[in-house]
């Protein structure tokens, strides 16, 4: 019967509590002026999550925190310039904004600061204050939507996988589509055309023993269409008809010793672009390289440049795992011109070579302005995710500098994506734990400087401190998503498929890449076609 | 007039009662003797019999489940999602094992008692004993050692909610049919396949006796449509969780016991039947040709047969005698035996595990059993020299591990099965990377159970992680049985967060593999290798090294490493490797290298002449079972008989 007295007793509790903070605390009257507090700590207070010179946009929901000091009872009042401040009084340190105030008190601090004060009534019954805390409010808005994927930690095997769309504005969160849409398949690699949330592709990858297949949903205005074919990791140009996205030969394999068991490679890899309009898939030899692995393709906001990640292949055999060699991968970073009047790619050239940095360059990400590009650097390897030593770098496109990012820490660092505006960065990182992958969200001025980042604000304060998912591959939106999650879920499960014809590559089952590469002299034909199955 | 009946009627009052001498029942007691007696039959036999305990933590279909409004939540959004969480609060009383039986033998009367309320408001003419059918039904189920404890729970408000509906009915369809939808709606949410049963018996309600024949199939068809309506289009579910959430019938539902399961659920699908067929009888006319009038169809209900009325004493006998039988034919005693190893194990408790396997095991013994078989060995320092007297797999010991590139897909899933059970065997080991791989994936396919929790925090503060090893702490300490050690734990690494000063971290630490290896599995003489290399005094890799050697009969490894016995200080060679070293010499003609102060004692040089005298007429003829047979009495425990018995398959599946 423990058990059950537990519970009662727990409950008990938290109603307890929450009736004395409503008879202690029920607002600012009951609690000394802040002037009035005499006894000062001349030190921050600890806050969880830290908060202390951040920089926030004006749009953004509450950043709910913890008081990480002892004591009986807390207040916090945050105060733009102009003196309108909210406050907010605590029985056990949970601090959390009302949203009417939190949303007018930042429109008053646009493109200024709100200045957090802190008070702890010790165990004495003595109010303690804490020197200022400062968090910067930015001018520019940021994307209101965020979209990412949650999953556990993953291994082998994965479950209750979902894609989600969190409003940045409010805590609102909802499902965009999840595995049990699909006999608990896996969704990943959801990519949006310049954050038009019109224009978006999914990949699903079907479970074993469900009836359904792996596919890629692509989305327009609305419409969905299913392709047989799942998608890697894939970069819509902004006009919303051209999909770059990479076909990987991707392996999982595991570490005895170290901080990270998982690791991943990619036996071969290359990229092919989709032509939304016409329905028509086609590569060509700088993407698709027989001697070199292609990935992580990314648009130029003008849609004549291709950037993506290209190292040689350095193993004969493309089946065998795991191969000795594959500490010594590293990518550069390279670049190719496109035709989209004539759909021919030309000019390639690498960007930053590898060896010149000593890292394997992933992920590029240009920046809205196209002046500059955010990476990921790592020891060896295709996946930052996995790399504790991968960390964000960026490379001035016009003048070739390259230099990391204030924003880093001794975790990984990864999946990143520019604000329509580029005016906000938000990148997964491990930073903590090592473990768990957080969003977190940086402002970039317009000197280029990154400010210190904010983690994704919650409702609940304590929310991180138990959350057992990663977030991962966030991506801003400018809006919601007009498709719900039921007509995606159903696009999943469709059996009317639109079969996708690939060009024949060495990833091809019958591995003859070379030869068909060869014989694509001159501008590279479409080799793809889509025919309804 | 209950199964029980103390007073007959017509019959004379024992002159016993009479006198006084006995104790009598006082009459208003009556009613609530016959469910004691059900509710004290089923607790005794569920705590002391099946033994509930066995049931915690036992399979991966048993259910987490943490304090907490966020792990709440998620099951009050589908149908079926509040009894599953109820039933997941309840299976963890199974952990303490009495409680748990409580509370389960008390669902069990409420569904006899509701059977019997429905069966006196379907037909009065009836006897008491078919609402014991599924208070039967229901302990049979739990004798296979299923988990099927949500499907159980459904039952009771399925039924009860039938009940409900006929106080409430009032003969009119305008004012009925709402009651109806509405209590389904409320029953399919609530408990998911329980309003099936509702439906159901509503149904048979309105047939029975041809009351309103009409609104009892529109109960049916309302009940299909709703179901689909609310499961397929409103919570978009899959077909088969719209149509029967909870009920254990996708592919990968426990198959333990599912079959009487479903059997509960078709004996209240029976009422129906037997309710349409009695309209059909008023409809179509009785044998003689004559039809009933409705007045007294109603009012008798639906006849029952008669050869089935059991009034006479013997018979009442007969039917105690079946019920027994089918708990006994029910009951799945190896079953029984695999789960008490299991549980011992868990707690530790190493003699108890010995105990059991030698009490008897069954015929088909499951790796998991040999498993913990062979941890208890270990523990006991019988590994090497009693595996042999045990029934032994290729893949037991090391559950993959080490077994080579082979040992893959299947061997890991397994051990995702039992991740309650491997995770410390192999922490003590350090193999702390192979244990956080598969502690996030048990955490993934499973939830957050408790031991997982556990398991994972351990892992992060051996790889100094303190603040990941806090997040699952955090989560476990809102577990109902793990939460006083989180606590212990979260203070611990509040007073020391890297846990310096902790023995068993250190030690962890200390056996931490070293040296990294990636790829698709290592031979055993590899794996040996590599965790000896962190630390040559880890005992139990060497141990477990040698023995799974013996299994995949390489002798050359066992020979190989004899040498480390002195890291350990021993003074003699266990047994098993000794035999291993005289079948080496007599395959190879080479003499095995020991070192000073170790020998073969004689006896073992014997017993391998004796065995190979003895095995030679059958080598000699190729007659490997003939052999086999003839030869276990005397050597079955012995390493010569695995050598040559054990067939291949089995030792390396």
């Amino acid at each position: 019967m423990r058990p059950v007295l537990h519970i009662l007793r727990q409950y008990a509790l938290s109603v307890s509590a929450a009736v004395l903070a409503c008879l202690l605390l029920p607002g600012c009257d009951d609690v000394p002026d802040l002037s009035e507090i005499t006894e000062r700590r001349e030190e921050v207070p600890q806050l969880e999550p830290a908060c202390a010179g951040v920089t926030i946009p004006p749009n953004i929901a509450p950043i709910n925190f913890r008081i990480l000091e002892d004591g009986t009872a807390f207040l916090a009042v945050l105060a733009a310039q102009g003196g309108e401040q909210v406050c907010v009084g605590s029985g056990d340190g949970r601090i959390c904004f009302p949203a009417g105030s939190w949303t007018s008190l930042l429109e008053r601090a646009r493109g200024g600061e709100l200045v957090l004060n802190i008070a702890v009534r010790n165990a004495e019954g003595h109010w303690q204050g804490y020197l200022p805390v400062t968090i910067n409010v930015a001018r520019e808005e940021i994307d209101p939507y965020l979209v990412y994927r949650l999953i556990t930690p993953q291994y082998n095997v994965w479950w209750d996988v979902g894609v989600y769309q969190r409003c940045l504005e409010s805590f609102d969160q909802v499902s965009v589509l999840h595995g049990d849409k699909f006999g608990q398949g896996c969704t990943n690699c959801h990519a949006f055309s310049g954050g038009n949330p019109e224009m978006m592709s999914i990949a699903t990858r079907a479970n074993q023993r469900s009836p359904y297949k792996s596919a890629c949903i692509v989305v327009r205005n609305g419409r969905t269409t299913t392709l047989d074919t799942p998608w890697g990791y894939t970069s819509w140009d902004s006009t919303g008809r051209y999909a770059a996205y990479s076909l990987n030969k991707v392996r999982q394999f595991f570490h005895r010793a170290g901080a990270e068991v998982r690791d991943v490679i990619d036996l071969d890899s290359e990229i092919a672009v989709y032509d939304a309009e016409k329905g028509e898939v086609f590569t060509a030899p700088p993407i698709a390289d027989p001697d070199r692995m292609e990935t992580y393709p990314c648009w130029a906001p003008d849609g004549k440049t291709l950037y993506f990640s290209s190292s040689p292949i350095p193993w004969e055999d493309r089946d065998r795992m795991v191969p000795k060699e594959y500490r010594d991968v590293r990518y550069d970073l390279c670049r190719v011109s496109f035709d989209s009047a004539t759909r021919t790619f030309s000019g390639l050239e690498t960007v930053l070579s590898a060896d010149a940095v000593g890292k394997s360059i992933l992920l590029p990400r240009v920046s809205p302005d196209g002046r500059s590009l955010v990476c990921c650097f790592t020891d060896y390897g295709c996946f930052p995710i996995y790399q504790p030593s991968s960390d964000l770098w960026i490379v001035d496109l016009e003048t070739g500098d390259f230099r990391e990012l204030p924003v880093n820490s001794d975790q990984s660092e990864s999946y990143h994506s520019w604000s329509s505006n580029g005016r906000w960065l938000v990148f997964s990182s491990k930073r903590g734990t090592g473990v768990f992958t957080r969003s977190y969200i940086s402002y970039v001025d317009e000197e280029g400087h990154f400010h210190a980042p904010f983690i994704l604000p919650q409702k609940n304060p304590d929310f991180y401190d138990t959350y057992l998912k990663t977030f991962t591959v966030p991506e801003f939106t400018r809006g919601p998503l007009r498709i719900g999650s039921r007509q995606l879920g159903k696009a999943a499960r469709t059996r009317d498929r639109v079969s996708v014809v690939l060009p024949v590559t060495t990833m091809s089952p019958d591995k003859t890449k070379k030869a068909s590469a060869d014989a694509s002299s001159g501008p590279w034909q479409s080799a793809g076609s889509v025919r309804q199955k | 007039m209950s199964l029980w009946t103390l007073r007959e009627p017509g019959r004379s009052v024992p002159e016993s009662v009479l006198s006084g001498r006995r104790l009598s029942i006082s009459p208003r007691l009556i009613p609530f003797v016959a469910p004691a007696v059900c509710f004290a039959i089923s607790f005794l036999y569920l705590w002391l019999v099946v033994d509930i305990r066995l049931f915690y933590e036992s399979s991966e279909w048993f259910p987490p489940f943490l304090l907490g409004k966020d792990f709440a939540a998620p099951f009050f959004r589908y149908p079926g999602g509040p009894i599953l969480y109820l039933e997941a609060f309840i299976a963890q009383l199974q952990y303490f094992g009495w409680p748990a039986a409580l509370v389960i033998a008390a669902v069990i009367v409420m569904l006899g008692k509701g059977t019997r309320a429905f069966l006196n408001q379907l037909s009065p003419s009836w006897p008491t004993w078919p609402a014991y059918v599924p208070v039967l039904l229901t302990l049979c189920v739990f004798s296979r050692y299923g988990t099927h404890l949500a499907s159980i729970l459904a039952l009771v408000p399925g039924v009860w909610g039938a009940v409900g509906y006929a106080k409430l009915r009032h003969g009119c369809r305008r004012r009925d049919l709402p009651v109806f939808i509405i209590g389904f709606l409320v029953l399919y949410f609530s408990c998911g396949a329980g309003a099936y049963v509702f439906a159901g018996l509503c149904a048979a309600l309105e047939f029975a006796g041809g009351r309103d024949e009409l609104l009892g199939g529109t109960f049916i068809l309302v009940a299909g449509f709703l179901a689909v309506l609310v499961g397929r289009t409103l919570c978009d579910l899959s077909w088969l969780k719209a149509i029967g959430p909870v009920l254990p019938v996708e592919s990968d539902s426990d198959t333990r016991g599912q079959l009487l399961l479903l059997l509960v659920y078709a004996f209240f699908a029976l009422f129906l039947v037997a309710a349409v067929l009695s309209a059909g009888r008023m409809w179509w006319g009785t044998a003689d040709g004559t039809k009933p009038s409705p007045p007294s169809a109603v009012r008798n209900g639906i006849p029952f047969p008669k050869f089935l009325l059991a009034s006479s004493r013997p018979a009442k006998l007969l039917l105690v005698l079946i019920a027994l039988a089918s708990l006994n034919y029910a009951f799945d005693r190896p079953q029984r035996s695999a789960l008490l190893i299991a549980h011992f194990a868990r707690m530790k408790q190493w003699a108890g595990v010995l105990r059991t396997a030698d009490s008897g095991l069954g015929d088909e013994v499951f790796p998991e059993t040999t498993y913990h078989i062979d941890q208890a060995l270990y523990r006991q320092g019988l590994l090497a020299e009693r595996m042999f007297a045990y029934p032994q797999t290729g893949i037991s010991l090391m559950l993959g591990f080490a077994s080579g590139p082979k040992a893959s897909g299947t061997l890991r899933f397994m051990r995702y099965g039992m991740y309650y059970d491997v995770g410390d065997t192999f922490l003590d080991m350090g193999m702390v990377n192979e244990v956080e791989h598969d502690a996030h994936e048990a955490l993934t396919r499973y939830g957050p159970h408790g031991e997982v929790l556990r398991q994972l925090a351990v892992v992060n503060i051996a790889k100094r992680r303190p603040e990941t090893a806090r997040i699952f702490l955090r989560l476990l300490r809102r577990d109902l049985i793990h939460r006083r050690q989180a606590q212990t734990m979260l203070a611990q690494l509040d007073s020391d967060p890297l846990m310096e000063n902790d023995p068993c971290i250190n030690m962890l630490r200390s056996r931490m593999v070293t040296e990294d290896y990636a790829g698709r599995g290592q031979t055993v003489d590899e794996w040996g290798e590599n965790m000896l290399k962190a630390n040559p005094t880890n005992h139990m890799a060497f141990e477990y090294m040698m023995c799974q050697s013996l299994m995949e009969r390489r002798l050359d490894v066992v020979v190989k490493n004899l040498h480390r016995l002195n890291d350990f200080g021993c003074r003699t060679v266990p047994i098993h490797f000794q035999e291993a070293v005289v079948l080496y010499e007599a395959l190879t003609g080479e003499r095995a290298p020991l070192l000073p102060g170790l020998q073969i004692y004689p006896a073992v040089y014997q017993a391998y002449d004796s065995f190979s005298r003895a095995l030679a007429p059958y080598h000699a003829t190729q007659d490997v079972r003939g052999g086999s047979e003839a030869l276990a009495p005397n050597f079955k425990g012995s390493y010569f008989y695995y050598y040559a018995f054990v067939p291949e398959q089995q030792r390396s599946r």
